[in-house]
């Protein structure tokens, strides 16, 4: 250790480190700066930059020692006095700010590029956040929010602005989320973030083989090493199976995980975990784990692992259970057809990479005989059910907290850590905090399914669809998890986007050794339309038709009814947002471009569809209390889990719109199984349909109660009383009011009957119509490298009613990003013999980054969907359905060529010119 | 964070070689950017690191009185790029460094950390190996010049000795002067990526029409960066046609042993080879007065 100085934020330091700590550990770690976040230790983030001597550097790649003598500053240092720097409002302004994680180093860099060059272009904008990634955004409005900052600063204000006051319309107007101060000052406190006393750091290894029998596993060394407290095995392990997609108590998949078990099924399997002092020991502690493993064959593909030969993952083989939906007569209609159309497609394995590592913190306290887990999770009542059956306690004695995430996507919905945690706190007896590397994240957390699609569709010759069989092979990899979930997902989605009488859907969900495939945003949705899409432009091109005409003679329209139910879809709108894109993109136009030379463009497009909530699947249920307090202000306690999508502020907007009152009068206690009603998850899309609705009934029991108490102080009928600016008042004389307040407080005192205002309604969803959406994409593709550069990008979607348009767009936008890697460049690549992903790096794992990205234009369609809240409906799945299978069309189209496998890489696509003269 | 034992400082080059003779278990450690991250996956254990950022006369870019322009090894990829000296003699190294990581990657980054990496991907080594680059290294026995060719063992392997240290990058006139160059890196992704190939190509032109020397340096095409001698030896003396510079591009592929891994395939990378040293080499002329070749 030596003593070193640092200058940070205008104070100086004085800090005992080891020369080989960085900057970012000493910043965190020792001196508790944690607004500057680690989301990889590698470089390849940005998330932990901070300012040394006016540089944007990343503070994981500095060591502590070489920042001596320098002036550093961290986002803690940005806002002085409470004022906002003028970057940190246009930040809030235009919703750059989603889950926050990767803001504190995207304002860092913003900074520094201001402080050089006041006027930057949109090229040196994104030249400036190259190394900054974010996974929310699609960086459309950090670009804007850097452009908003350099105007002020250059007209010399900060952008302040007076807050609208209460009352007046609340939803339909964009609005910040309700923590984004937090976020840009780095005041948030994420999971990483918190410490306990006496806490403890977690670490689990992980296995290096991909099928195998553990025939001698020693810790003794691990445990002996000064500093470890516990470490755990499958010696350890509860001997209770349990499936981390368990979404509510008696929910039927198969349970076939342990927190660790004696054999390993995928090169990344759980084996064993430490608890340390401090993370540095823990890492050393896995290394002197020593474990002998007797190798087993293993089979990596799902179409191989079918086959009888093949090895199986678990006892019983190696198919999970064949699913089939259908609808009408496939064989006849096919047989009757004009034209029939075939196709395979594959599609790999990507991952959600939310910028937030991995983390759970768990406490035992033996004496209470209670565990309380904090987790950036997902579903914490379902983590809840898992962590009691496991480890055998009263359901009232676990207690699931979920603090803020910092992006999901699917990849927090179900419990990995979790148990981990809990089992080290139990055996050390101590809280732990378990942490995952980048690297292990994607890994050993959860990926998309890959699968493989056969497709085979029967058309008239005027392109009218007849019938269509669509038969796929899903790779769930070592553990079911999802596997009956998501293609029973995906294979609803398939009767509600074309009008095709006769279809059938089979998916085979297989193990292999694989990583774990769970949910990850659209749930199936992404799949199919990848597939089904990227076919029906084959199908399109060979009859002759233009793609946007295909789709307009075979798309739903608004009240068809579902073949395979018999149901109404609703108020679908695809065929609306296929007509006001492509007018936006000017699709004829583009169309008649001449195509040839090294450079050729091309466009596509893509529709999709995806789900609101779980209603017909199984349960769909939330709760929300709302309390008024005395001063008329409010606070809402919800189960719902935001990630940094807006959920929360969504529902205090509904609840203000209903009371008069602003978004900001309400306080949220969020997502605490011990504080908050119960809510089935935030996933399937379900938010604004479930948790809107939930919020918007209790709101109007409040309103009623109020409405009640107002019209006996004021002596009027119930019926002419309304609420708005904080008042109840009288329709006709609206001078004739009372206060909220005066009604919270005379509602207390009263001598009649003295009562709390409060609500606490559950909503269960009573309909499960799907959001559409319809994506156009123009791409230039370079014949010589086969380089692809996506120049524009317009999406529209059918969202029944956006209640915050600004982060549905946000939501969109992020999509979009998502959607054009799994089109052209993401893809987890296994070694084909031991099963290794070999670029599980940010560096190998390709996201687009703000260079890479298009300028991107997204339309609404507000047509209402009857009975979400106000109208509205999802958005944050459907966002990412329909991209890649539009970016895909458009390579297509420049080339003339046909795509069966994504992503569509640079070479995939110079080997495909190659074989078309 | 690191599972690292000691943390050294050399002020000179002695001071710095004594102690690697002393400590054969020292990593040296520039500017950090790649050995902070391989201790991060646990690649380095046990390292002990020697930092050498203080030894002031590895430093800095100089010009020779006989033309001979010299790098210090500690330079960054950001005062490469800027240095006049570089950007007057060979702008081609310039552009090479340029192409590398981030702003702040190349900030803190130097090139002999890049050259001692021995990746087959470093953006500085393919025009290095066309600019007949020759390294000077010092050990306590004494000090050495290889040509940079010879320095490259394997991917991953340099040829340093034991107690070695890269001290400077020497580059002779008679490799730069009547050359013109262009460098063309090509990755998956516009920004902050590692190249899928580096191509950089060096050519003097005779008349304006004729190739008296043309250069041909590839990265990622091998296991090492390469030089492609059928190729060079192929345009000596031709006309600056269309034609030699298609056949020019067909030869730099047998040069190549590229390999198949995730990143790409052979043929992708032959076919990048070929492709892309034409376009370097038309650049190239270009640049050296010669007319534009369709």
């Amino acid at each position: 250790m030596e003593k070193i100085q640092l200058k940070i934020n205008g104070r100086l330091y004085s800090v005992k480190v080891n020369p080989n700590w960085t900057l970012l550990k000493v910043l965190r770690q020792i001196l508790g700066l944690t607004g500057t976040k680690c989301g990889c230790a590698t470089g390849d983030c940005g998330a932990c930059k901070v300012l040394v001597n006016g540089e944007a550097v990343k503070s994981c790649t500095l060591l502590a020692r070489k920042a001596q003598g320098k002036e550093i500053v961290t986002i803690e240092g940005l806002s002085r006095g409470g004022e906002l720097h003028p970057v940190q409002r246009a930040f809030i302004e235009t919703g750059a700010v989603q889950c926050g994680f990767c803001t504190p180093g995207m304002i860092i860099a913003a900074k520094a590029l201001l402080d050089k060059n006041p006027n930057p272009s949109r090229e040196e904008i994104c030249e400036a956040l190259q190394d900054n990634l974010c996974r929310c955004t699609g960086y459309v409005k950090i670009i804007e929010a850097v452009e908003l900052a350099a105007a002020w600063l250059k007209g010399g204000t900060n952008g302040a602005s007076g807050e609208c006051a209460t009352g007046g319309q609340v939803v339909g107007k964009g609005r910040p989320l309700r923590d984004a101060v937090d976020k840009v000052t780095g005041r948030t406190v994420y999971m990483a973030d918190m410490r306990l006393p006496g806490m403890l750091y977690g670490r689990v290894l992980f296995s290096p083989v991909a099928h195998a029998r553990i025939k001698r596993i020693d810790v003794s060394k691990a445990e002996a090493l000064p500093g470890v407290r516990a470490v755990v095995t499958y010696k350890d392990s509860p001997r209770v199976p349990y499936n981390s997609a368990l979404r509510f108590k008696g929910h039927d998949i198969p349970h076939d995980e342990y927190i660790f078990d004696d054999t390993v099924r995928y090169l990344g399997d759980r084996v064993a975990a430490v608890a340390a002092d401090d993370p540095e020991t823990a890492e050393k502690a896995l290394r002197l784990i020593e474990v002998e493993y007797e190798e087993l064959p293993a089979v990596f593909d799902p179409e191989e692992a079918l086959k009888p030969e093949a090895p199986p993952v678990h006892e019983g083989g190696n198919l999970i259970k064949k699913l089939e939906a259908a609808a009408g007569d496939v064989e006849r209609a096919l047989d009757g057809a004009d034209y029939v159309f075939t196709d395979r497609i594959k599609l790999p394995i990507v991952t959600h990479v939310a910028l937030e590592p991995h983390a759970s913190l768990a406490q035992f306290d033996a004496a209470a005989g209670k565990l309380t887990v904090w987790s950036a999770n997902q579903n914490i009542f379902a983590t809840r059910i898992i962590l009691s059956e496991i480890f055998g306690l009263s359901v009232n004695k676990v207690r699931v907290i979920k603090p803020p995430v910092g992006g999901a996507f699917g990849g927090k919905l179900e419990a990995i850590l979790e148990p981990v945690a809990a089992l080290l706190s139990l055996k050390s007896g101590k809280p732990v905090l378990v942490e995952m590397k980048r690297r292990d994240i994607m890994v050993s957390t959860r990926t998309r399914h890959s699968a493989v699609y056969y497709l085979k569709t029967g058309v008239k010759k005027d392109g009218t669809i007849v019938g269509q069989d669509i038969t796929a092979y899903f790779n769930t990899g070592a553990y079911a998890s999802s596997a009956l979930n998501v293609p029973s997902a995906m294979m609803d989605k398939a009767f509600r986007l074309y009008r095709i009488p006769n279809l059938r859907v089979t998916v085979y969900p297989v193990y292999t050794n694989c990583p774990v495939a769970g949910a990850m945003r659209g749930y199936g949705s992404p799949q199919l339309m990848a597939a089904r899409e990227i076919h029906l432009d084959k199908v399109a091109r060979k009859l002759g038709l233009d793609p946007v005409e295909f789709r307009r003679r075979n798309l739903v329209r608004p009240g068809d009814i579902n073949p395979r139910f018999g149901t109404s879809l609703g108020n679908c709108r695809v065929l609306d947002c296929l007509e006001k894109g492509a007018e936006r993109f000017g699709w004829e136009a583009k169309s008649r471009q001449p195509k040839g030379g090294r450079f050729r463009r091309g466009i596509g497009v893509a529709a999709g569809n995806h789900g609101n909530g779980t209603f017909g699947v199984h349960v769909d249920m939330t709760t929300v209390a709302l309390k008024m307090n005395e001063d008329g202000t409010l606070t809402m306690f919800t189960g719902t889990q935001d990630l940094g999508q807006g959920s929360t502020t969504m529902m205090c907007m509904v609840v203000a719109q209903v009371l008069g009152l602003s978004p900001d009068q309400i306080e949220v206690v969020e997502a605490d199984t011990e504080l908050t009603p119960w809510d089935l998850g935030t996933y399937a899309s379900r938010g604004v349909w479930v948790s809107g609705n939930a919020a918007l009934k209790a709101a109007q029991s409040i309103r009623r109660q109020l409405i009640e108490v107002a019209a006996s102080m004021l002596g009027v009928k119930e019926e002419d009383l309304e609420l708005g600016g904080g008042f109840a008042y009288c329709r006709h004389s609206p001078d004739k009011k009372v206060s909220l307040q005066d009604i919270v407080v005379a509602a207390q005192l009263s001598k009649e009957g003295s009562r709390e205002i409060r609500a606490y309604e559950s909503f269960a969803s009573v309909a499960g119509p799907n959001s559409y959406g319809v994506h156009f994409a123009e791409v230039e593709v370079d014949t010589e490298t086969g380089e692809v550069k996506v120049l524009n990008y317009v999406a529209v979607h059918d969202v029944g009613r956006a209640i915050n348009p600004l982060l549905v767009e946000g939501q969109i936008e992020g999509g979009i990003q998502m959607g054009l890697g799994y089109g052209l460049t993401e893809e987890l690549i296994l070694d084909k013999r031991s099963g290794k992903v070999i670029n599980a790096t940010l560096k190998g794992y390709k996201l687009f980054r703000a260079k890479d990205m298009p300028r991107v234009e997204v339309l609404l369609v507000e047509e209402g969907e009857s009975p979400g809240p106000f109208g509205a409906k999802s958005i944050g799945e459907a966002a990412t359905v329909p991209v890649a299978p539009a970016v895909v069309n458009a390579v297509a189209d420049a080339l003339g060529v046909e795509f069966d496998e994504l992503p569509v890489t640079p070479q995939r696509i110079l080997a495909k010119l190659r074989r078309t003269p | 964070m690191y599972n690292i034992q000691g943390y050294f400082e050399a002020e000179t080059v002695k001071e710095a070689v004594d102690l690697l003779a002393a400590n054969p278990n020292l990593v040296v450690i520039a500017g950090g950017t790649d050995v902070l991250i391989k201790m991060h996956h646990g690649q380095i254990e046990k390292a002990e690191l020697l930092s050498i950022r203080k030894i002031k006369s590895l430093e800095g870019i100089e010009k020779l009185e006989d033309g001979t322009v010299t790098i210090g090894p500690l330079t960054t990829f950001t005062q490469v790029a800027n240095s006049p000296v570089i950007k007057e003699n060979i702008p081609v190294l310039a552009e090479a460094a340029l192409s590398m990581g981030g702003p702040q990657i190349r900030n803190v980054a130097t090139i002999g950390g890049n050259i001692c990496n021995g990746a087959t991907s470093a953006d500085s080594a393919s025009t290095l190996f066309a600019l007949d680059a020759r390294l000077k290294l010092q050990s306590p026995q004494g000090e050495r010049v290889v040509p940079i060719q010879d320095f490259y063992l394997g991917p991953g392997k340099v040829d340093l000795k034991p107690a070695e240290l890269l001290t400077g990058i020497l580059i002779s006139p008679e490799n730069y002067q009547g050359y013109a160059g262009h460098y063309i890196k090509f990755s998956m992704r516009k920004a902050m990526d590692i190249a899928t190939l580096g191509v950089a190509v060096l050519c003097k032109l005779k008349e304006g029409r004729l190739f008296e020397d043309v250069r041909i340096g590839l990265g990622v095409a091998a296991p090492t960066p390469i030089r492609c001698p059928e190729a060079e030896a192929f345009a000596r003396g031709k006309d600056v046609s269309r034609e030699t510079i298609a056949e020019i591009g067909k030869l730099a592929v047998k040069a190549t042993r590229a390999r198949t891994s995730w990143r790409a395939s052979k043929e992708y990378r032959e076919h990048l080879v070929e492709e892309l040293t034409q376009r370097a080499l038309k650049a190239a002329v270009l640049k050296a007065g010669g007319g534009e070749v369709a």
